[in-house]
């Protein structure tokens, strides 16, 4: 709810009008149909997520029904701000990368 | 007259190497000594034989002494380094069968065939050792490593990882075989950064040694900053005593500083949870809590946090009035509060559940709607599925449906894994309530494997594996089995 | 110029439509009998002639064996219907391919405009394979492109689109067709159009009521025709078309006489129909069937925290609605007015123009004029319902124009110029005409200001009622091996739609070994339970196509994706061995056999009566309503199964569907009575347990009892039944631990083993075990008993777990 908050796909704030949230929406869909390099991600508060037209789409459908949208903004509204920031350090990232196959043991 | 000494050398040159695996101590320097002078004097011996023999213009006769009499000293040293990185996996094979002349020389062959093909990866090779290791019935230890080492050479190392250890819960020893999966583990750990692995592994002296293996085990030590660590100039000398120098140059300096910092600092935990700051109101408090649990290293007490903060921000009266208010302004259906809370504490219980489950964290000690329900997931997720898997691998069996020996070992590890996985994190109550479906599956199994499928190694470890359980539970009843199973004898391809 | 053509087809299961909308005006094709609905009916003769609609409607009763209709109920089943005089099959798809082309060819003769692309409506719970089959006809027929819509969005969409007052509320569409029931709940806001809900009977339709009358006019014959009699179809048929016409007399007059020119031939006897029938009757028998719809309304509404008479409007479409007594029922129970004015035949075909028209898919061919001037590619609303929407474009090529204006074609508006970036793009909003077409022509400038001529030169909005991409009708899931389901994809979700999950397997797959096979069950449904759901398509992984053997607990990740047309594609990602599995067998609507469904619903009757009695004993009021409603529910299951013995297919479907139903309902209800006995139970355990284990117990054992009572005790408060099952195995346990020691409880397995010797697997080995048993039990041998009891027990067969519940799932 986080990761995928419609308020975040969108980049909108949790206010936004409804007739907002359509035009935005309309102009995201046009925009990654173009290719436009500037909508490819958005932010969100765990960093980057690319943007796909579904997720678009879907985020629009979440936020026309009441309900859906008192659950994306109660998230959107209380969570810290978006970031831009990757992910902090993964702890799966090897320490000492190709080791194994200089010690003969390949690939 | 050569024949006498070269045998009495050759026993001896091999009674230095075993001598050599049982130890870590300062006698590995001295039997590594012993084992390379013998080696040089049956070198020098064989070569003066041979070049007699040629002058003696019985060439053929000195090509076979080379054969006979060089290939067991000089075999290991040139699968290493070079019929292995040239990816000869053929040769490896076959050399390594010639030079192995032991009860059972083709399971050395096998590995070194796998390595060659782990080093170089093609295709065929793949299917030439897979065939050549089907062959091989029943299953042991050389089988399983060699399967690990084709996982390793398609990339897949967590797969190699567990197939190398499994070897080690099988009776069948090949002392050859066995130092090169802890070789390979080895390198493996010290490629993750995993020092504490290699130094357990150490002090169970789980694997013969390899001087490399020996030299990872020093820098593991020195870096853990364990009391037995080697002193400075012993671990210089067992990576002299190393191949690969030029590669490991680094790990040894990196081991041996020369300022007093600590080496033992690389391995600390980063486990600081960003403490959301207190004057927030609990629903953004708990939000923050969440993010920090789902962005930073996951453990019990961030869990136990995140919980704890949730069940306060649901039963705060702010929430509700917030969300009552939305609801109204939204013009969201009747009933729209009570259902949001409900959904909201289901997907949060949902996502701790999987990070928790993926961290194998046991639920936090938190009473309140979302800890019961955390709780009581973690628990029913867990013995569900262990109990679906256990079950799977039963029914398959009694539908007639049989896999290569291999694949039932795999599938047994991969249930065992599943088992500890689950009872490191579910705890004591947890393990006792697992074990009575994993007993009675896997005495089943056991007694089949054994009875019909002939694969006694494979079948011990089950046993020895559930008597350990049984043993942990207190399951008197399988206590009692656990030991009659064990205490049959098992065949190996060794005895012969 | 040159105007869209939005092209919407209604294919309904006894009559279809067709309607085109050019972005000012709807208009409803007709054909060439100049009627605006054409009968799905396809008649095929001996030289392969195929005649579609009235004309093939007339054979219906001369030459039924030959003539097909309501074949869109059979609609993905796979069923091939068969017209002996051709000797030919055909599948329902390619008969509705049929009825698309001739649509098709009426839209060429009306505007002399071949059509590509376009909208078909498919009833609001069509199932997935439903879908595909309905995609897969209008391929058939030459279509190019089509998009599918709900049939109640459709009817809300014109609906919408007329109603001068945009007041905004909630609407309910009831359409009840000539085989389904949809009742959808939508609601206006702001120019947006959203289905709040929608429910439905997949097998509820004007056919139903045509046949409950003709069945009561079979009971009034001499002799009496029976539906489950495949020799009595032809004097059934012949009643049936009666029946139809005396229904449509009494929508005027209280009275019609049911009068056929020949005799019936029933059993080869001629019997005589002269009969009458009432307003009144009709009503008394078509009463309930109506209020099944508005069971089915009420539910939904009540489910969505409405009560009747909140409707702002109420819209009735489909052919049986025109029947007064439906309008007025329906009328007072929903305490709403019934808007006026919409014609309930081909507003479905309107709504799905309307819609092609939201999706931009303009049903003429695509053009290939050569572009003349910079050729930009546009993105921007065919219909909007914001009066200012954005336009985003790109021009091709390199060096694009500086500047870009709209300018709308009556003068009275143009844009500010907005500037294009170094790469082409360009981003502008447009003011629009409020309910209405606007035309906008494009002015792109160089950087010196000159104008530089651009393809397309223009593009027109129309400001209007819209609707958000089609939801998905039943939530799409996959089956997991513990029987519940994943969800993938929620019911509501906009299509086309993707989602990915995580999954981990339960068995291993062998490399190389044939007969290993993951299964990654599709299904759709509403239940959390898997066997309640339908099965739409499985994912394979077998060994014999795996790089290597993937163990239990390996991670799969699976990606279920679905298009606007119904078409599933899943596919499935192993990271270990680094390999996509993509190929999906879809499966078909399950065919239903009349000896199955006789099975299944013998034993629904036994269930029901189980807990029936349990509902008495323990005074369940509330259960023992919802059983009442379960039995009528297999009563007329009971008849459709009959009717399904006498060979019609499309009975038996609507049985198979039926029974599903009631197996859902009968689930919950057994889940309420299953905790008092599991309770029960675990005490009978517990002091079983308490005893043996304080008699013959080690301390160990007695100290871990402890544990496990408390913790029963635990679960019995918080009734958690997996938790209390658990502990009480592992009571059970300890108890059959301590009880092993003592000398009688070998001889207790050693007698119960032998009284089931008759059962063993080798008959010979166990009675040499029993003779063996003997002596050692006269021995007082214990240790030699137990073995031989060991033995007994190895010979008996063990009795595998069904694996029904998850389709066989392999994953978790």
């Amino acid at each position: 709810m986080l990761e995928d908050n419609p308020f975040f796909v969108l980049g909108l704030p949790a206010d936004t009008s409804r007739i907002e949230i359509e035009r935005e929406a309309q102009k995201l869909l046009g925009m990654l149909e173009l290719g436009f390099a500037d909508t490819k991600t958005y932010q969100t508060p765990l960093g980057a997520r690319p943007r796909t037209p579904e997720l678009v789409r879907a985020a629009v459908a979440a936020l026309r029904d009441p309900y859906r949208r008192l659950i994306a903004e109660l998230w959107a509204r209380h969570a810290p701000a978006p970031t831009t920031a990757e992910r902090a350090t993964d702890p799966a990232e090897p320490s000492h990368p190709g080791l194994r196959r200089s010690l003969g043991w390949g690939p | 007259m050569y024949a006498l000494p070269v045998i009495l050398l050759t026993r001896l040159h091999q009674y230095a190497i075993d001598a050599r695996r049982k130890n870590r101590t300062w006698h590995y320097f001295a039997w590594s000594g012993v084992a390379a002078l013998i080696a040089t004097v049956m070198f020098l011996l064989a070569t003066t034989l041979v070049a007699l023999l040629f002058y003696a213009k019985l060439w053929w006769l000195a090509i076979a002494m080379i054969g006979l009499l060089l290939l067991p000293i000089v075999g290991p040293t040139l699968v290493r380094h070079v019929l292995v990185p040239l990816g000869a996996y053929r040769l490896a094979y076959y050399l390594g069968w010639a030079c192995r002349p032991g009860k059972d020389p083709t399971a050395y062959g096998l590995v070194a065939a796998a390595w060659a093909q782990a080093v170089k990866p093609i295709g065929a090779g793949e299917a030439w050792v897979a065939l050549r290791r089907d062959k091989r019935i029943p299953l042991g230890d050389a089988e399983v490593i060699a399967t690990a080492l084709l996982a390793a050479s398609r990339g897949d190392a967590a797969t190699a990882r567990l197939l190398m250890r499994s070897a080690h819960m099988l009776v069948e020893i090949h002392p050859m075989v066995r130092e090169l999966a802890g070789e390979w583990l080895a390198c493996d750990a010290a490629e993750r950064g995993a020092w504490s692995e290699i130094a357990e592994d150490a002090e169970a002296a789980r694997w013969p040694a390899t001087p490399l293996t020996y030299f990872l085990e020093g820098v593991a030590a020195r870096r853990l900053g364990s009391a037995s660590a080697p002193s400075r100039r012993e671990l210089w000398a067992r990576w002299l005593l190393a191949p690969h120098r030029r590669h490991t140059n680094e790990l040894r300096d990196a081991a041996t500083p020369t300022s007093s910092e600590t080496p033992a600092a690389h391995e600390a935990q980063t486990n600081s949870v960003d403490a959301p700051p207190p004057d927030r109101a609990p629903l953004p408090r708990a939000i923050a809590a969440h993010l920090a649990f789902s962005t930073s290293a996951p453990s019990l007490i961030s869990l136990g946090t995140t919980v704890r903060a949730w069940d306060a921000a649901l039963s705060d009266g702010a929430t509700h009035g917030w969300l009552g208010r939305r609801a109204l302004e939204l013009d969201a259906p009747l009933g729209a509060v009570d259902r949001a809370l409900r959904e909201i504490a289901t997907v949060v219980t949902d996502q701790l559940a999987r990070i928790a489950d993926g961290a194998q964290l046991g639920a936090p000690m938190s009473h309140g709607p979302i800890g019961d329900g955390l709780a009581r997931r973690l628990r029913h997720g867990r013995l569900d599925n262990l109990e679906a898997g256990f079950t799977r691998w039963r029914d398959r069996q009694h539908d007639g449906e049989h896999h290569a020996a291999i694949d039932e070992w795999r599938e047994f590890i991969a249930l065992q894994t599943a088992y500890t996985a689950a009872i490191t994190a579910g705890g004591a109550e947890l393990r006792r309530l697992a074990f009575p479906h994993a007993y009675s599956t896997g005495t089943h199994m056991a007694a089949w494997l054994w009875n019909t499928r002939s694969e006694y190694a494979l079948s011990h470890a089950i046993s020895k594996w559930l008597l350990d359980e049984a043993l942990a539970v207190g399951d008197t009843e399988a206590i009692e089995l656990g030991h009659r199973n064990c205490d049959l004898y098992v065949p190996t391809r060794n005895d012969k | 110029m040159d105007t869209p053509l939005y092209v919407g087809i209604d294919l309904g299961t006894t009559n279809s439509a067709a309607a085109v909308f050019d972005g000012e005006r709807v208009s409803v094709i007709r054909n060439a009998q100049g009627a605006t609905v054409t009968p799905s009916v396809v008649r095929i003769d001996k030289q392969g002639r195929i005649t579609v609609g009235t004309r093939a409607r007339r054979f219906l009763e001369q030459d039924s064996a030959n003539t097909a209709a309501e074949f869109k109920r059979l609609m993905g089943t796979g069923k091939a219907i068969e017209f002996p005089a051709n000797s030919s099959a055909k599948k329902p798809e390619e008969l509705s391919a049929e009825v698309l082309k001739a649509l098709r060819q009426d839209i060429t003769d009306q505007l002399g405009v071949q059509i590509e692309r376009a909208v078909i409506s498919v009833p609001a719970l069509f199932e997935l394979p439903q879908s595909a089959a309905t995609s897969e006809a209008a391929r058939l027929a030459g279509f190019s492109r089509v998009e599918l819509l709900q049939e109640p969005i459709a009817s809300a969409l014109a609906a919408g689109w007329r109603a001068d007052d945009d007041g905004g509320g909630t609407w309910l569409v009831f359409d009840l067709g000539g085989g389904t029931f949809d009742a959808s709940l939508l609601e206006t806001r702001d120019g947006l159009l959203r289905v709040v809900g929608h429910d439905g009977d997949n097998f509820l339709g004007g056919r139903d009521f045509d046949w409950t009358i003709t069945e009561h006019l079979a009971s009034q014959l001499s002799v009496v025709p029976r539906r489950n009699n495949p020799e009595h179809a032809a004097a059934l048929r012949a009643l049936r078309l009666a029946a139809e016409d005396a229904k449509i007399e009494l929508s005027r007059g209280d009275r019609a006489q049911v009068t056929l020119a020949q005799p019936l031939s029933i059993d080869g006897q001629d019997v005589d129909v002269d009969l009458e029938l009432t307003r009144a009757t009709v009503e008394r028998l078509c009463t309930p069937l109506v209020d099944r719809a508005l069971d089915v309304c009420l539910r939904l509404l009540s489910g969505n925290g409405l009560g009747p008479g909140r409707l702002a409007k109420l819209v009735l479409v489909g052919g049986p609605t025109v029947m007064p007594m439906v309008r007025q029922r329906v009328a007072a129970r929903l305490e709403s007015t019934i808007a006026e004015g919409h014609d309930p035949m081909t507003l479905v075909a309107q709504g799905a123009a309307l819609y092609a028209a939201t999706a931009s898919l303009d049903g003429r061919a695509a053009s290939v004029a050569v572009p003349a001037g910079r050729q930009v590619w546009l993105q921007y609303p065919a219909v909007s319902a914001d009066l200012t929407p954005h336009v985003v474009g790109k021009f091709v090529g390199d060096d694009p124009p500086a500047k870009i204006k709209l300018v709308r074609n009556d003068g009275a508006w143009s844009s500010t110029e907005a500037t294009v970036g170094p790469d082409g793009t360009f981003l502008t909003t447009v003011t629009l005409l409020p309910r209405r077409a606007s035309t906008f022509e494009i002015e792109a400038r160089a950087k010196g200001g000159e104008l530089v001529a651009v393809t397309p030169s223009q593009l027109t909005i129309v400001q209007g009622l819209t609707i958000g991409d089609p939801p998905l009708s039943r939530t799409l899931g996959v089956a997991l091996a513990n029987g519940h389901v994943q969800v993938y994809l929620e019911r509501g979700a906009p299509l086309p739609a993707r989602r990915t999950f995580t999954h981990h397997t339960i068995e291993t797959v062998a490399k190389g070994s044939s007969d290993s096979v993951l299964r990654i069950p599709i299904v759709q449904g509403e239940l959390s339970q898997a066997e309640l759901c339908r099965l739409v398509g499985t994912l394979d992984i077998g060994g014999d196509v795996v790089k290597d053997t993937v163990p239990t607990g390996s991670a799969v990740e699976v990606t279920i994706e679905l298009d606007r047309g119904g078409r599933l594609s899943a596919r499935a990602l192993i990271p270990a061995i680094g390999q996509v599995f993509e190929h999906v067998a879809h499966l078909l609507v399950p065919d239903a056999s009349p000896e199955v469904l006789d099975a299944a619903i013998r034993d629904l009757r036994r269930q029901l009566m189980d807990l029936r009695s349990d509902a008495f004993r323990h005074q369940l009021g509330h259960v023992i309503e919802k059983l009442d409603r379960i039995e009528a529910r297999l009563s007329e299951a009971e008849r459709d199964i009959d009717a399904a013995h006498g060979g019609d297919a499309d009975a038996a479907q609507r049985a198979r569907r039926a029974l599903l139903d009631v197996d859902a309902t009968m689930a919950e209800a057994d889940l309420s009575r299953k905790w008092p006995e599991l309770d029960q139970n675990a005490r009978h355990v517990a002091i079983s347990a308490s005893s043996t284990v304080g008699e013959h117990g080690t301390d160990a054992e007695r100290a871990l009892l402890q544990e496990v009572l408390s913790a029963m005790e635990k679960a019995r408060r918080e009734k958690d039944a997996a938790e209390l099952e658990r502990q009480m195995r592992l009571a059970s346990r300890l108890s059959r631990a301590a009880f092993h020691r003592t000398s009688e409880a070998w001889e207790y397995y050693f007698e119960d083993a032998a009284s089931e010797i008759s059962k063993m697997k080798d008959l010979p080995k166990a009675q040499q075990l029993v003779t063996e048993g003997k002596a050692a039990r006269a021995a007082g041998n214990t240790p030699e008993l137990r073995r031989v009891v060991n033995a007994l027990w190895q010979l008996l067969p063990e009795d595998s777990e069904a694996r029904k519940k998850g389709f066989d799932s392999g994953v978790r």
